[in-house]
């Protein structure tokens, strides 16, 4: 279980489009395995688009991302969590999150078990046979977590993935995603523009700038490693919050 | 209750005014009764011709029944083949739409000179008219999949077979079952051209008693082709309803 996570080495990466529009101006840092990484940033600064290309589903302009070199193919499960939830709406809870496994070719009799599995974990087990259309939002981003999470994935990308859900769900989800990837070893890379969401969840934060297109600042979560309710109430918390605030003002200034 | 009565109650009684009027209109004689006979004689016509009309029913039905499959597997084979390849797209998507533009009346003399009196060119009329609506929104419905999902399948290195399966198909059930909607109609009336010249069922009624000036027989025929139509179209829904009613909007009535 050692070494578990993927790593990912982000190298001079550059995007620019068609239209003249260059997000990513040369953003390079690199993630040890195993690390929850918060990326935020203005909006347009390009958060997105580089967790997509880490996704290798975009290809950068320039520059080189590498995810788990060690690693073979097949040791590489990523997982990607959208900004909705995006379940296949005609399949019921229990077969869109045996969805990967079924791609993959594995059994209905591991693909179900597997799947049962993940939905406990996060606790939506009595669901299965509902569809996504008579759940909850924030349900429906649990069930998208448990797709994400049934094919024991190695390095687990999110974006913004409860941004449009109430703050009581969001806080929830936030402390039941920390603790998923406590108990997993995985690595993490979570995108947001929420300050007290990064805050909260992340060992690292790095932060872009949408002037420069580049990595504006990159920083070590001071939190202790345990994270609940109550952290929210350390005076760590509201000084680092505080912190990336007046850092994110600068940026937007 | 109040919906029962909206949708059944309300349009049986627009029925019975209408025919009603109408009766009325040309006993009295402010219609001439060969432009548009009375809707007693319609009913008499179809008691009177109960067995030549419903045999010739049972023609236009199977012509319709094959030429609307036919459009169906055509017509999604057709599309997925657009939608796989960009050259097969380009090079004959255009001319897909020939058979939306198709003069349909200019083609069915030569039907019959390619396939003969009788079924075949029915069906090849009826074919032909309805192919392109299931073309079109076939491929709509699969160039609409989402991309967020599009992204998930690649992420998790799905072949374009499971992606066909999985995703783009049932996304573009919806899509689908529209044009179906608009093919039943449409090879109804295909076939019906097609009979006209093809010699056989309703279409052939309908042409031979134009000729005799009997214009209840016309009337009565016209309304069989249109229930036929109906029936079909309904049968249509009834499929959407049942693959639909879990997922999409369409046919759960949530807003």
């Amino acid at each position: 279980m050692i070494d578990f996570g993927l790593s990912v080495q982000v190298s001079q990466v550059v995007k620019s489009y068609d239209s003249g529009l260059s997000p990513l101006k040369g953003v390079s840092f690199s993630l040890e395995p195993g690390k929850f990484l918060a990326l935020i940033g203005p909006s347009g600064c390009g958060k997105t688009t580089l967790l997509k290309m880490i996704a290798h589903l975009r290809e950068p302009s320039s520059g080189e991302i590498k995810v788990g070199k060690e690693k073979t193919d097949k040791e590489r499960r990523v997982a990607y969590v959208f900004q909705d939830a995006y379940l296949l709406p005609w399949r019921k809870v229990l077969e869109n999150v045996t969805l990967p496994l079924e791609i993959l070719g594995a059994s209905k009799v591991e693909r179900e078990l597997k799947a049962r599995k993940a939905l406990e974990r996060v606790g939506l087990i009595d669901f299965e046979s509902y569809y996504p259309a008579n759940l909850s939002g924030g349900m429906k981003m649990r069930v998208s977590l448990a797709r994400s999470l049934v094919n024991n994935p190695n390095l687990l990308l999110l974006d913004e993935p409860f941004a449009a859900l109430d703050e009581v769900t969001r806080l929830r989800l936030d402390q039941d995603l920390r603790n998923l990837w406590a108990e997993s070893q995985m690595t993490v890379v979570f995108v947001t523009h929420s300050i007290s969401e990064a805050a909260f969840l992340s060992d690292r934060i790095i932060m872009l700038s949408t002037k420069t297109g580049k990595i504006q600042h990159d920083i070590i979560n001071p939190l202790p490693k345990n994270r609940t309710l109550e952290t929210r109430a350390l005076s760590e918390f509201s000084q680092l919050t505080q912190d990336l605030f007046l850092r994110f003002q600068e940026l937007e200034a | 209750m109040k919906v029962k009565f909206q949708k059944l109650g309300l349009p049986l009684i627009a029925f019975f005014v209408i025919t009603a009027l109408w009766e009325l209109a040309v006993k009295v004689k402010w219609i001439n009764p060969f432009i548009l006979p009375e809707p007693s004689q319609i009913l008499d016509s179809l008691i009177n011709d109960k067995a030549e009309l419903w045999s010739a029913l049972g023609i236009t039905a199977l012509s319709v029944g094959i030429s609307f499959l036919m459009s169906v597997v055509v017509g999604i084979g057709a599309a997925i083949l657009l939608f796989t390849s960009e050259t097969v797209l380009f090079a004959f998507y255009p001319y897909t739409i020939f058979f939306q533009t198709v003069p349909i009346i200019a083609i069915a003399p030569l039907l019959v000179i390619w396939f003969g009196y009788g079924i075949p060119a029915v069906v090849a009329s009826g074919f032909i008219v309805s192919v392109f609506p299931v073309i079109a929104s076939t491929l709509t419905g699969l160039m609409s999949a989402d991309p967020a999902l599009r992204d998930l399948f690649r992420l998790y290195r799905a072949t374009r077979l499971q992606a066909m399966v999985k995703l783009y198909l049932p996304s573009s059930l919806p899509f689908i079952m529209n044009g179906l909607r608009i093919c039943g109609g449409l090879a109804v009336i295909g076939a019906i051209v097609g009979e006209f010249l093809g010699g056989v069922g309703i279409g052939s009624i309908i042409d031979v008693a134009r000729a005799q000036q009997r214009i209840d027989k016309v009337f009565a025929a016209v309304l069989l082709a249109s229930l036929l139509g109906l029936l079909l179209i309904k049968g249509i829904d009834l499929v959407s309803f049942l693959l639909l009613r879990n997922w999409h909007p369409s046919e759960s009535g949530e807003e």
